[in-house]
């Protein structure tokens, strides 16, 4: 008898998989583009895929596992929008009526081609998100999906909640903004300005050419690795995270943890705030330069180095 | 010649007009105070140069600057002392700031720490809606994100708890200061996260 339910068991799941199979398609289409518009992406789960090429054209190939999701694309004005509809929900304000009646199986992945100069903001929920040899300006967001992506030499935004973000910097001048509560956050060969913020993330940056880098992190650790631009900064905090900071040019600089260790490749002891109390400071400048590097913790230990 | 001082005085107008002192003192003063001046500055460039030991001949405005700025001091750390015994010690006289998930684990994170050191009005609304609106907005995500979400809270919180204790000990602490102003800064950019992550949604499963 339990043989019985158990091969009708099987049965229905082959069916139902069959079904699923039966209603599982590829979408493709193309569109004309402005070659340094505007393309809004938007996909709750699955994958967004986003590459840069040399054609004015946006092209979208998605790979719909059921019946029920579906791929808008317009444009308007220079702006191209893709996005993803399930149940037809979920444009716009992706997910807002998204009520997880859908499971993984959901999940719908996005392949899309864009003008090499166009700005990019995309958008997934649970979805991870890859960039590539995009040059324009990118805003990138996702609540638990992963981020990686090329950067351009634009202003760059990456978001996450608890998605770990990766990100590889073109080596020229530029802005980038990433945040994240839990994920972590590695930024490689970027210049310009960097503002890096995480909660309990690990925050890993490598700049060429640093005129302005902020790092901020509650108790994950910092590793930082700059070449400082002449009068650029550098200002780095943690509560409890460790911060390990390598930067190269003239600075003057200014180290402070409450209960933390100093330590720096200078051959200078920090020094006590007052004999009684806690504290600890290490002040000096190394080279010229006009630069200025602040580093303080409450309780990490901090580290700085000029190589 | 009569002895004036033995004589016997019968009117007033008997009293001598001056009595010279036995020696006389003023000299030897008036010696001291002219070799302490400074001389008058014969031009306007050594008057600017004399400028600087001049303020410094301003001890009682010093004093008082001094002391103004000593009870300026005493008074922030009464107000800050306050300020911890009220939020910190005294728990029960805690403002309903919680926050609490629905159907989540709350653990670490039931009590939002108070803001006892941050009073601008916009800063307190904006939080407090913030923190109205968390529960809903965890409901949208699913549980593996709101744990980590709820984890990061709570570890702010518990830094921010570290941070108020520390400077129950330092209260003129700058850089406990700042460190506390950039953890509630944290805080907002978190619940702000979750705020635009909810309107997305994720799965309220």
């Amino acid at each position: 008898m339990s043989t019985s339910i158990s091969r009708m068991a099987v049965l229905a799941a082959s069916l139902a998989l069959a079904a699923q199979a039966a209603h599982a398609s590829t979408f493709q289409q193309q569109v004309a583009a402005d070659p340094s518009g505007e393309v809004d992406v938007s996909n709750i789960s699955g994958d967004i895929v986003i590459n840069g090429w040399d054609k004015p054209t946006v092209s979208v190939t998605a790979d719909l596992p059921g019946s029920t999701q579906r791929v808008k694309i317009s444009t308007d004005h220079g702006r191209t929008s893709v996005c993803v509809t399930y149940n037809s929900r979920g444009c716009n304000s992706p997910g807002s009526s998204y009520d997880g009646s859908f499971g993984d199986d959901s999940s719908v992945r996005l392949e899309i081609y864009v003008p090499r100069r166009s700005e990019v903001d995309v958008s997934g929920v649970s979805a991870d998100i890859r960039s590539r040899g995009v040059a324009g300006a990118q805003q990138l967001r996702s609540v638990s999906g992963d981020i990686d992506a090329e950067l351009g030499s634009g202003d760059d935004e990456a978001q996450s909640v608890s998605g770990d973000v990766r990100l590889q910097g073109s080596g020229r001048d530029g802005r980038l903004r990433v945040t994240s509560v839990s994920g972590n956050v590695t930024v490689k060969n970027v210049a310009g300005e960097l503002e890096a913020r995480t909660v309990n993330g690990r925050l890993e940056a490598g700049l060429s050419t640093a005129r302005m880098a902020r790092l901020n992190t509650t108790s994950g650790d910092i590793d930082l690795k700059a070449a400082l631009d002449q009068g650029g900064t550098v200002e780095s905090e943690t509560v409890s995270g460790t911060q390990k900071i390598q930067v190269g040019g003239g600075y003057a600089y200014e180290v402070k943890t409450f209960s933390g260790d100093i330590d720096d490749c200078f051959g200078q002891k920090s020094e006590r705030n007052s004999e009684y109390g806690p504290g600890r400071h290490l002040d000096g400048t190394r080279g010229a330069g006009g630069g200025h590097i602040r580093l303080q913790s409450l309780s990490g230990d901090i580290s700085l180095c000029d190589r | 010649m009569s002895d004036p001082v033995n004589s016997r005085i019968r009117r007033l107008s008997e009293l001598p007009r001056d009595i010279a002192p036995p020696h006389d003192g003023w000299t030897s003063l008036e010696a001291k105070l002219r070799e302490s001046a400074v001389p008058e500055p014969a031009s306007e460039a050594e008057r600017h140069e004399t400028a600087e030991p001049a303020r410094r001949r301003r001890p009682p405005m010093m004093r008082i600057a001094g002391l103004s700025a000593a009870l300026a001091a005493v008074f922030a750390a009464v107000v800050i002392g306050i300020s911890i015994d009220r939020w910190i010690l005294s728990p029960s006289v805690r403002p309903a700031q919680h926050i609490v998930a629905n159907g989540g684990n709350t653990a670490g994170v039931e009590g939002g720490v108070p803001v006892a050191y941050v009073t601008d009005p916009r800063y307190l609304h904006e939080r407090e809606a913030l923190l109205r609106s968390l529960n809903a907005r965890l409901a949208h995500l699913s549980p593996a994100t709101r744990q980590k979400v709820l984890t990061s809270l709570a570890t702010i919180h518990q830094s921010m708890q570290q941070i108020q204790q520390a400077l129950g000990r330092e209260p003129g602490n700058a850089l406990l200061q700042e460190l506390l102003i950039d953890s509630y800064q944290n805080e907002m950019q978190v619940l702000s996260t979750i705020q635009q992550a909810g309107d997305g949604g994720e799965t309220g499963t």
